[in-house]
């Protein structure tokens, strides 16, 4: 067999600095998605452990960067084909207090204090809360993401619009081409000064309400 | 080389950033139980005041506490609050510009509705039907045990309106890197986007080009422009007209691969997988895209020149010394079109999709036209080459359609199956190269090597004209692809989860037996998605000559979020394994 466009230097190059920026992805899930049973209406029960136990991300938090959480459960009906019932995303920002040491836990417009990054964990375990639940007989699980990115002090503005819900589509018209594209400007930015992202991604067993 | 490689470099890590802008899309609205929107519309206000005055509902103003023990029945209404449910309230709830506490235990049979403020409490609660709130506060004013809505702008605040839009309007100055690519090195767009505030704002985008490539540097070849000016009628941004005026250097084709894989294959491997073809003139364009809908619909009239352009002499990491694919020559003139474009996205999530449709349809229909490929000569193979003229080739009215039609679906929690069928050329008339099709690559077709399938467009040489002797041929090929293409692309994804724990028990096969457990224990986990695929593709040549045989190749590849490293072989006309790294998902 040919390998007719390896180019096996370049790729490696390019793979090795690809999984570079996903490697601490793979590190122990700290998000875990379970079924509550019939006493919580199956609702899923999601948990967040350890998420801030990361040092990269709290190194960021300790630098005074804010941490964008968007956290979104999905439930799906399974079949030949399995069915999208409903979906639940939740966005928030997590921020260091320099001076006091303590957190602030943006979600919309309101705002939390917080003394410890276990309270953090807590409270962001708390503002993951769904009802979501079938209402329908079947076969159901749960898929869970959480995406936390850091961002740098110049997104402050940009990370309140976005929890307002302002943020949308430069592509379509809907926000300005400019603001778009030194947001992705910034971001670049962010990856190439190495400040952290991680991805995470976790499913429940799969459930039949009776 | 004409540009400096540490420049081009650094400009081009920018720009990489534009696609990444570019991708910050909104999902569409997937079905929601929890709905949390800065805004309160008008309808939404209507509403909600005459559900408060509705007399079959229960009233309470101020700080108002549904004790554990108690059961209410009926729709209840709270104008302030805030609200603390222990017990039950079996119908809906709305609370206006005040906020509900659900302590654990509490139940809601019907839909919570809250405005200007917030809801705590719901993991620990019930609620029966949809959970919505608004965070603008409703403005009202009471008319006995009524109330009734305040317009945001009566009782002189117009002033303050517009102020506030004026104020809320932004300016921004865009310095940005466009795709790199063989003619024009680096494009750099820089200029003012200034946008009025307001629920229907006007946006300019004032953006000149500076081409890395292409002609001496203070020559008009350099520099291009692109100016775009929208207004945007009926509020939400649900339709707008604009206008604008264009110099720039466009891709033939740009669906086969993303332009960060382009960009990024041009300056590191010296491939540049596209072809491009000069574009002057002007648009005027009106697109329609209900908020909250997943279509929307453009018409635009077109009036451009077009022009062949030669290959540049842009810096590469790799093979930097190789010499670039020559560049087709298309149509040249004159074409004033009329363009209809429509999509449907019903997909859970652009990035990463899991179910739903993505349709695209465009139609173009050139209402005049006075394109022709340019007289030239053909480069024979002789040493010296000889130069054959050949007499100017001309495009008369047309027209084409492209439609492109994907389907996500999940099978279960670890795998997908995705299809791709995309079709398109020409419904009436012979497409100049610039409106034609050609398959094979990475991106269409990736077991058979770039534009195998070209319906015989790069069987020759052209040259423009004989160069002078020692002088090297700028040479061009006759045509870019077929007439008339049609692409059947599917892949079937699934996952291997490496699960290494060490307390001995971790994730429940979906389909073992029920299990609510956390499946806690200290555990290392890699998400890997592999992937087997399969794409069909043919071209016809129309009146032109020869078209192509069915090809049809087959492969695998390994993801990693959304880097993958593809396999592909040929099934029909022979070949060997073509290895190949993508940045994104195929399709």
């Amino acid at each position: 067999m040919i390998l007719r466009t390896l180019r096996l230097p370049a790729w490696i190059l390019l793979a090795l600095l690809v999984c570079a920026g996903h490697a601490p992805a793979q590190a122990r899930r700290p998000l875990a998605v379970a079924v509550g049973g019939a006493a919580t209406g199956w609702r899923p029960l999601v948990r967040v452990q350890g998420v801030l136990d990361d040092g990269a991300l709290r190194d960021a938090l300790d630098s005074g960067l804010p941490l964008r959480f968007h956290f979104q459960v999905e439930l799906w009906e399974k079949s030949l084909l399995d069915r999208l019932v409903g979906t639940h995303r939740v966005r928030l920002a997590v921020m260091q207090d320099p001076l006091e040491g303590s957190y602030t836990l943006s979600v919309g417009r309101s705002e939390q204090r917080l003394g410890s990054l276990r309270e953090v964990e807590e409270a962001v375990e708390g503002a993951f809360a769904s009802s979501l639940r079938p209402t329908t007989r079947g076969r159901f699980y749960y898929l869970a993401v959480l995406e936390i990115e850091t961002l740098s002090l110049s997104d402050l503005e940009e990370l309140q619009r976005w929890l307002r819900g302002e943020a949308g589509p430069a592509v379509q018209g809907r926000r300005s081409v400019g603001r778009a594209v030194e947001s992705g400007l910034r971001r670049a930015f962010v990856r190439i000064i190495g400040l952290p992202e991680r991805k995470y991604e976790a499913r429940s067993p799969t459930f039949s309400p009776r | 080389m004409r540009s400096t490689p540490l420049l081009t470099l650094a400009t081009l890590l920018l720009a990489l950033g534009v696609p990444a802008a570019a991708q910050e899309r909104e999902a569409p609205a997937a079905r929601a139980d929890t709905l949390i929107r800065e805004d309160l519309p008008p309808e939404v206000a209507e509403e909600i005041v005459a559900f408060f005055n509705d007399p079959r509902t229960l009233h309470f103003s101020g700080r108002t506490r549904i004790p554990g023990e108690r059961s209410v029945s009926g729709d209840v209404a709270v104008l302030g609050g805030p609200l603390v449910i222990a017990g039950r309230v079996e119908g809906r709830v709305v609370v206006i510009n005040g906020s509900v506490e659900l302590l654990p235990g509490a139940v809601v049979d019907g839909d919570l509705t809250v405005v200007g403020g917030e809801v705590t409490g719901l993991e620990g609660a019930r609620v029966g039907g949809e959970v919505v709130t608004y965070s603008e506060r409703l403005r009202y004013s009471h008319r006995g045990d009524h109330i009734v809505r305040r317009d945001r702008y009566r009782h002189g605040e117009r002033e303050e309106r517009d102020r506030d839009g004026l104020r809320r309007g932004q300016g921004s100055l865009t310095v940005s890197g466009g795709d790199y690519n063989r003619v024009e090195g680096l494009p750099v767009y820089f200029g003012p986007t200034v946008e009025t505030g307001g629920s229907n704002p006007f946006r300019i985008r004032a953006l000149a080009v500076y081409r890395t490539e292409e002609g001496p540097f203070l020559r008009t070849e350099r520099w291009g422009h692109d100016v775009t000016a929208e207004q945007f009628f009926g509020g939400h941004r649900s339709f707008r007209v604009g206008a604008g005026v264009f110099s720039l250097v466009a891709p033939i084709e740009a669906w086969h691969l993303s332009d960060t894989e382009n960009s990024l294959s041009t300056f590191l491997f010296h491939r540049d997988f596209r072809d491009h073809y000069e574009r002057k003139g002007w648009k005027a364009f009106a697109t329609l895209e209900p908020r909250g809908t997943p279509w929307s619909l453009t018409a635009e009239f077109r009036s451009e020149k077009h022009r062949s352009l030669p290959v540049g002499d842009p810096w590469s990491v790799f093979n930097n010394g190789d010499a670039w694919r020559p560049q087709p020559l298309v149509g040249e003139g004159r074409l004033n079109s009329v363009v209809g474009r429509a999509e449907l996205d019903t997909r859970n999530d652009p990035d990463d999709p899991a179910t739903g449709w993505l349709v695209r349809g465009e139609v173009e229909h050139a209402v005049d036209s006075d394109l022709e490929r340019p007289a030239a000569f053909r480069v024979t193979l002789d040493t010296p080459p000889g130069f054959i003229p050949v007499p100017a080739l001309e495009y008369g009215a047309f027209t084409r359609g492209l439609l492109d039609v994907r389907r996500y679906n999940r099978i279960n929690a670890d795998s997908r199956l995705n299809l791709r069928l995309l079709v398109g050329g020409a419904l009436d008339g012979v497409l100049p190269p610039q409106r034609q099709h050609a398959l094979g690559g990475e991106g269409s077709l990736p077991g058979y090597s770039l534009f195998q399938f070209d319906c015989g467009a790069r069987f020759e040489r052209l040259a423009l004209r004989v160069p002078a002797l020692g002088e090297e041929t700028e040479s061009f090929v006759p045509a870019y692809g077929c007439d008339r293409f049609a692409l059947l692309q599917a892949e079937y994804r699934g996952r291997f989860d490496f699960h290494f724990d060490w307390r001995g028990h971790g994730w429940d096969d979906e389909d073992d037996e029920e299990d609510d457990d956390w499946n806690d224990g200290r555990s290392w986990d890699a998400d890997l998605d592999w992937v087997l695929f399969m794409d069909a593709g043919r071209g016809w040549a129309g009146r032109r000559g020869r078209g192509e045989e069915t090809a049809v190749d087959a492969g695998v590849g390994l993801l990693l979020d959304e880097f993958g490293v593809y396999a592909a072989i040929p099934l029909r006309q022979g070949g060997g394994v073509n290895l190949f790294v993508r940045l994104g998902s195929r399709f």
